[in-house]
């Protein structure tokens, strides 16, 4: 019975935070009684499916998610091979500390304009983004890589288990589920900051883009609708993650 | 024969063992027998080869399954998977009907009571084609009544495989029943040794024990 109605909860509850933002955004429009400052949720709502009718809008966002995808590819790479490398060698560990701190820190903004100078504007967003996804994800995967029980490689020592069935049957395994939710996320975040710096680098064919000549014409239903565009492809992105990550971590 | 000769073993500054001398004999149960934190995990640690010591260690009896303190079920695995895991030929059924467990094959661990998990943990222990079986405190979370027939089942499976078993305990009856030679350890040291069990035995042990820090 208790069992029951936690299930009926799980899905209740995040519909009815959705419907709660809605309600937010219906009241704001009303309190501000201005279109050009806040547009209504249905006008948005109907420039958001208009905006897949327009071929320019397809090569724009297939701009941004192809450097969203080259991107958080090169960062989790990057984050997965030196956290690996940290918990094998403990000086890596110590060397990478710092190095991942002062990353974290980077003023974003100032990291584009610099990147603006060095590179161009397709390459800037891939770098940015990769810069502020690296240490989240990286630190994320350390913890999972040290959360492997000592314990439990131990008792395969002992018995003799050999090496790949270790990592295929026990490591593999218990760091698949938390990893698969950390990718879910780092891609989301990616997205996020994609976009961003596309609007400060001024990158062709991309969402970025379509945002920063929406804001010139002051348009500010496309851009709220471009808004919306990136919170459900993230949301949609996170959602996939979490639900292979509960499918392969099962046994949890 | 297992060899243990100035056995030093030191954590930061607490001394665990000062040349320690011991001798396991081949094809018998040997039960270390002390109260908790004088060394009875570190000692089955040393013989396993899982921890660093000072001195010489010499186990000439191989290969070595042990039954640790926890019950080191690997979680992402079945009950099946985790037995598969150490033993890949093993008759799966047979090993857990000797512990009361045919029925959970497919379960997972965090689906099985404390008392269930360690069940299993005896059955890999017992399953694996060892010669030497180390046992830390192997009956803890037991009831009484599996508890005896599980002192039965081992004392039968290392008899008739002609194997060699290191049982480490606190508690005496449970010393008493498995052992055929017990060995009191205490502040490093080995301070009694009893090589031919008896009825006395137990009541021996009790007067020993409730005096051994006086």
């Amino acid at each position: 019975m208790k069992e029951k109605k936690v299930k009926i909860l799980n899905l209740i509850l995040p519909i009815a935070s959705i419907l709660a933002i809605i309600v937010v955004w219906i009241v704001a429009y009303y309190s501000v009684g201005n279109d050009a400052i806040m547009p209504s949720f249905s006008e948005t709502l109907v420039t958001f499916f208009s905006l897949f009718a327009k071929g320019e809008f397809y090569l724009a966002l297939g701009g941004t998610l192809l450097r969203t995808v080259i991107s958080f590819v090169a960062s989790f790479v990057f984050a997965f091979g030196l956290a690996l490398l940290s918990y094998k060698i403990w000086w890596v560990k110590k060397i990478l500390s710092p190095v991942v701190s002062i990353v974290r820190v980077l003023p974003t903004i100032a990291v584009v304009l610099l990147l603006l100078v060095w590179t161009n504007s397709f390459v800037a967003p891939i770098i940015v983004a990769l810069l502020v996804v690296f240490p989240t994800t990286y630190t994320g995967i350390e913890s999972v890589l040290s959360s492997i029980d000592e314990k439990q490689l131990e008792m395969c020592k002992v018995f003799g288990v050999d090496e790949k069935a270790v990592l295929k049957k026990v490591k593999i395994p218990q760091i698949l589920p938390s990893t698969i939710n950390i990718a879910g996320t780092a891609l989301s975040l990616t997205l996020k900051l994609m976009v961003a710096a596309e609007v400060l680098s001024y990158t062709a064919d991309s969402i970025g883009n379509y945002l920063q000549l929406a804001k010139l014409y002051d348009n500010t239903v496309t851009m709220m609708a471009l808004v919306l565009v990136t919170v459900v492809i993230g949301v949609i992105i996170e959602m996939v993650f979490s639900l292979i990550s509960k499918k392969v971590g099962k046994w949890q | 024969m297992i060899t243990i000769k100035n056995l030093t073993k030191k954590y930061d500054n607490k001394i665990v063992f000062n040349n320690l001398n011991l001798d396991i004999e081949e094809n018998k149960i040997t039960v270390i027998l002390g109260e908790s934190g004088v060394g009875k995990t570190t000692l089955l640690n040393v013989i396993a080869g899982l921890t660093d010591y000072d001195g010489e260690v010499r186990c000439e009896i191989k290969p070595i399954s042990y039954i640790f303190r926890e019950d080191r079920l690997i979680p992402n695995l079945t009950v099946e998977e985790n037995l598969k895991l150490v033993i890949p030929d093993v008759d799966v059924d047979a090993e857990l009907e000797k512990v009361g467990l045919q029925d959970e094959a497919k379960s997972y661990p965090k689906t099985l009571s404390a008392g269930m998990s360690r069940r299993v943990s005896i059955a890999r222990g017992i399953a694996f084609p060892s010669k030497l079986v180390l046992m830390d405190e192997p009956l803890i979370n037991l009831d009484l009544a599996l508890k005896f027939d599980l002192i039965s089942k081992v004392k039968e499976d290392v008899k008739e495989k002609g194997k060699t078993a290191i049982i480490v305990t606190h508690d005496v009856k449970e010393a008493v029943l498995l052992a055929d030679r017990i060995l009191v350890l205490n502040k490093g040291e080995i301070v009694k040794e009893i090589n031919n069990i008896s009825e006395n035995t137990e009541q021996e042990l009790f007067e020993f024990m409730i005096n051994i820090n006086k």
